[in-house]
């Protein structure tokens, strides 16, 4: 082994270790100015995860290992490195000829060969290293608050969440929703406060106002049918009142009787149609009303006793459904026009007192009473020609004076396509001769039959020439028209 | 490496070192102010190539080949070329003479090439007829008349000179004979306190004589020591590129090159640049031949087998600008390091 070659061999790991710093050191700023973008992404959308030093650092030694590997595979040729080292000690070719030749007799008369540093002009990478670093630090500590309010700006919806939040609570304490329809609806709703956003507003707005509407719709069928049950509800309060009323004479008796039965058929009614909630009675007026349901169901007439309490517990549910639409109308499910309709009491305004002295006159027959009443009772729940009658007026009739028809100008005739098939012949059509029956239009004088559409007129100074031409003889016939 | 030619001993080496420095040392007492020259002549000499000084008239061009001469102890002949001069005016030419027997027979008679050391001054002013009779004396060293070849004495040196002005009259010497010398080397005028010095040492001109001649044997063995000489592979493979270098088509051919030559040199310009290389090393006393002796003899064996374009007529640029050029933008090493990446000497 030459006295040379470890003085090669570090020259050789000196290069290699040079070639490493400098791709290290310009992919670092490379790879600083990517991890600025990505710090900055992340914290613009996001929170930093704690651990993100971590890696940081990770990618970094993968970057150097990179570099490593990426050097050692473009490392230069042995023998160029030995001929460079041969060149910068000015060793005359005795350095590249140890790798050929022995030249021990001449490495003691050559001296210590020196080492030749490896220089790197480094100073514009290391400016793009400092300036991708301040990059980096800069992505790290900007405030990103403002940043996101301009990438993200949110959207103020939290009244309007709330607001719906309670309306799904009111319509599921009423029974309207049930729990798991109710669960979905707030599930909807926390997502479309999730989702709100001031880049895009309509879409929440357009969200929340269908989760509006359609509890508006739930709560005004279901206000619709408490309205009309609260009708039933205070007809037959209003009967039973009068029943109550009326007197007992012997007269009476029948129309006691009668509106006994009219009664049990409201109540069973009103039963079968769900208006008598049990469930918003007392436990004692529960079993009354079911007592009394069931002797009026068996045709048997509830006693004063039972009618009270019948009466009492058709109060207690005429309260729980304006109770219903009270809340359904504080929480704007339903219109006020709706919620004005809920009214308690009797029907239309009447007085039991009066009532029973016309059912006493009617023979208890509450319906036909009611009947010749309805005008002016209002609306049962049906439909009906509203409050009042408006008089057709037939006055005050438009004069037609100084009105003038429009012009309008009409088509010419009637397109091809639109034509209509008159009929189809399968023989040959009939020779008319030379008048056509072309009916009215600009064609109305024309003559068919053939002949050019043009018909030039023959000046009186040409016609002596025409008329030449068309009787040469043997070329034409000589009838040439005039 | 057993296997490896033996590399030249000190002890091989030295004493032809101290001859060369003797050959210098009375070349330089004899003619003032021409060190680097004598130096590349005597270059020349070793590498047994022929030279073509080209300078002014009276700047001391036969007195430098009559001093070589002298100091090695060389025949020398001088030849003035002219337009007349016919080639059997230079090699020679059989007579009609009658012989003792009385019989007449064609002599030989050897021109003034048969020598050792020719100096062909004005060599441009010949005929080209003239100037192609050169050819062979200077490939072959041989001269052959009626079918019979005769070998020139050895060495064999042709130093010509030519006259970079009065161009009226001449004949350019053509690129085949341009490519048989070594070197072409310029003979630029001195300082004014060399013909200072000569003015006052040099009483009519009249050269000293060197007090120290080689011997043929000297000679013998310096030419022998050159054999040995060891050119490297990454020092080939650097004259080679360096050669290749100058075609313009080369992928390494610098911008110069690609701009203003027209035809690059020839194989025999490596050849001949190794042998230079060889030469200057033993100069040097160096058994090893180095990148700097490449560069030292780089330009003078290149200088005149560069063929240049009109457009380097046109913008002034003569060979030695491409060859500085070239010199400085192709790396001796090959090694492809990037360019803000630089090897400084410790």
């Amino acid at each position: 082994m030459s006295t040379i070659d470890p003085a090669l061999q570090s020259f050789v790991r000196r290069v290699h270790a040079m070639m490493i710093y400098r791709s290290v050191l310009r992919w670092s700023a490379l790879w600083l100015m990517i991890a600025g973008i990505v710090v900055l992404g992340i914290r613009f959308t996001s929170d930093l995860p704690g651990d993100w030093w971590k890696y940081l650092l990770a990618s970094w030694a993968l970057l150097v290992a990179i570099a490593w590997y990426r050097e050692s595979q473009r490392r230069p040729d042995p023998k160029q490195l030995r001929a460079a080292f041969d060149r910068q000690n000015h060793a005359g070719g005795l350095v590249m000829a140890a790798a050929e030749v022995d030249t021990r007799s001449w490495e003691a008369r050559s001296g210590s060969l020196a080492l030749p540093s490896v220089q790197w002009h480094s100073g514009s990478a290391w400016l793009g290293t400092i300036l991708a670093l301040v990059f980096f630090i800069t992505a790290l500590l900007v405030p990103v608050k403002y940043a996101r309010l301009i990438a993200d700006p949110p959207l103020e919806i939290s009244q309007q969440v709330e607001d719906l939040h309670e309306q799904i609570d009111v319509l599921e304490s009423e029974y309207i929703l049930s729990p798991q329809q109710a669960e979905n609806k707030r599930e909807e709703l926390d997502r479309i406060a999730e989702q709100a956003s001031g880049l895009n507003p309509s879409k929440t707005w357009e969200a929340l106002d269908q989760l509006l509407h359609t509890n508006e719709q739930i709560a005004q069928q279901q206000a619709e049918d408490a309205l009309s049950k609260l009708n039933a509800l205070n007809e037959a309060s209003l009967l039973g009142k009068a029943l109550e009323m009326l007197p007992k004479g012997l007269e009476d008796q029948k129309a006691f009787e009668e509106g006994l039965k009219q009664l049990g058929q409201l109540m069973n009614q009103l039963n079968q149609d769900g208006a008598l909630d049990p469930n918003n009675l007392p436990p004692e007026l529960q079993k009354a009303m079911q007592q009394a349901l069931k002797q009026l169901g068996q045709g048997e007439g509830p006693d004063a006793k039972q009618l009270k309490q019948l009466l009492e517990a058709l109060e207690n549910n005429q309260d729980q459904l304006l109770d219903l639409a009270r809340q359904l109308a504080q929480k704007g499910l339903i219109p006020p026009n709706l919620a004005d309709q809920f009214q308690p009491g009797e029907l239309g305004g009447l007085d039991p007192g009066p009532l029973a002295d016309l059912l006493k006159q009617h023979g208890g027959d509450f319906q036909e009473l009611l009947e010749q009443l309805g005008p002016e009772l209002g609306g049962r729940g049906d439909a009906n020609r509203g409050p009042g009658h408006a008089p057709l007026l037939y006055g005050n009739e438009s004069s037609e004076e100084g009105a003038e028809f429009q012009e309008q100008k009409l088509g010419l005739s009637v397109p091809l396509e639109q034509a209509k098939l008159a009929g189809v012949t399968i023989t040959a059509p009939e020779v008319t001769g030379g008048e056509a029956i072309l009916g009215q239009g600009a064609l109305n004088t024309a003559q068919a039959g053939g002949g050019n559409a043009l018909a030039a007129p023959v000046l009186p100074r040409h016609r002596t020439a025409v008329k030449r031409f068309f009787t040469r003889p043997g070329v034409n016939p000589p009838s040439v028209p005039e | 490496m057993s296997d490896s030619p033996a590399l030249l001993k000190p002890a091989e080496l030295d004493p032809a070192t101290a001859i060369t420095r003797q050959i210098c040392e009375q070349m330089d007492r004899c003619l003032l102010g021409r060190e680097s020259l004598h130096r590349l002549v005597l270059t020349g000499l070793l590498s047994r190539g022929h030279i073509l000084l080209e300078g002014l008239p009276g700047l001391g061009k036969t007195a430098l080949v009559r001093t070589i001469g002298n100091i090695l102890q060389l025949d020398f002949n001088r030849v003035q070329f002219t337009p007349d001069l016919m080639p059997g005016d230079v090699l020679g030419s059989h007579i009609l003479q009658q012989t003792e027997s009385g019989q007449r027979e064609m002599i030989f008679e050897p021109g003034p090439v048969f020598t050792n050391i020719l100096l062909a001054d004005e060599i441009n002013r010949a005929s080209p007829k003239t100037q192609s009779a050169m050819l062979e004396t200077m490939q072959e060293r041989s001269v052959t008349l009626r079918g019979q070849t005769r070998e020139l004495p050895q060495p064999f040196f042709v130093i010509a000179s030519q006259n970079p002005i009065e161009m009226e009259g001449t004949y350019p010497l053509p690129e085949a004979q341009l490519d048989r010398f070594l070197f072409r080397v310029m003979f630029d005028a001195v300082d004014a306190g060399v013909l200072q010095r000569i003015i006052t040492e040099r009483r009519q001109g009249d050269l000293p004589s060197p007090n120290w001649q080689a011997s043929a044997d000297d000679l013998n063995y310096l030419f022998t020591v050159m054999e040995r000489i060891y050119l490297p592979k990454p020092v080939a493979g650097y004259i080679a590129r360096l050669v290749a270098a100058t075609h313009p088509d080369h992928a390494e051919a610098p911008e110069s090159v690609k701009q203003y030559v027209q035809y690059g040199t020839s194989p025999r310009a490596a050849i001949a640049m190794g042998e230079a290389s060889r030469a200057n090393a033993l100069l040097d006393g160096r058994p090893t031949v180095g990148f700097e002796d490449v560069a030292a003899v780089a330009k003078p064996v290149m200088n005149h087998r560069l063929i240049l374009n009109y457009q380097a007529r046109f913008d002034r640029v003569d060979a030695s600008r491409v060859l500085t050029d070239l010199l400085e933008e192709l790396d001796e090493t090959g090694l492809e390091l990037p360019a803000d990446v630089s090897l400084q000497h410790a």
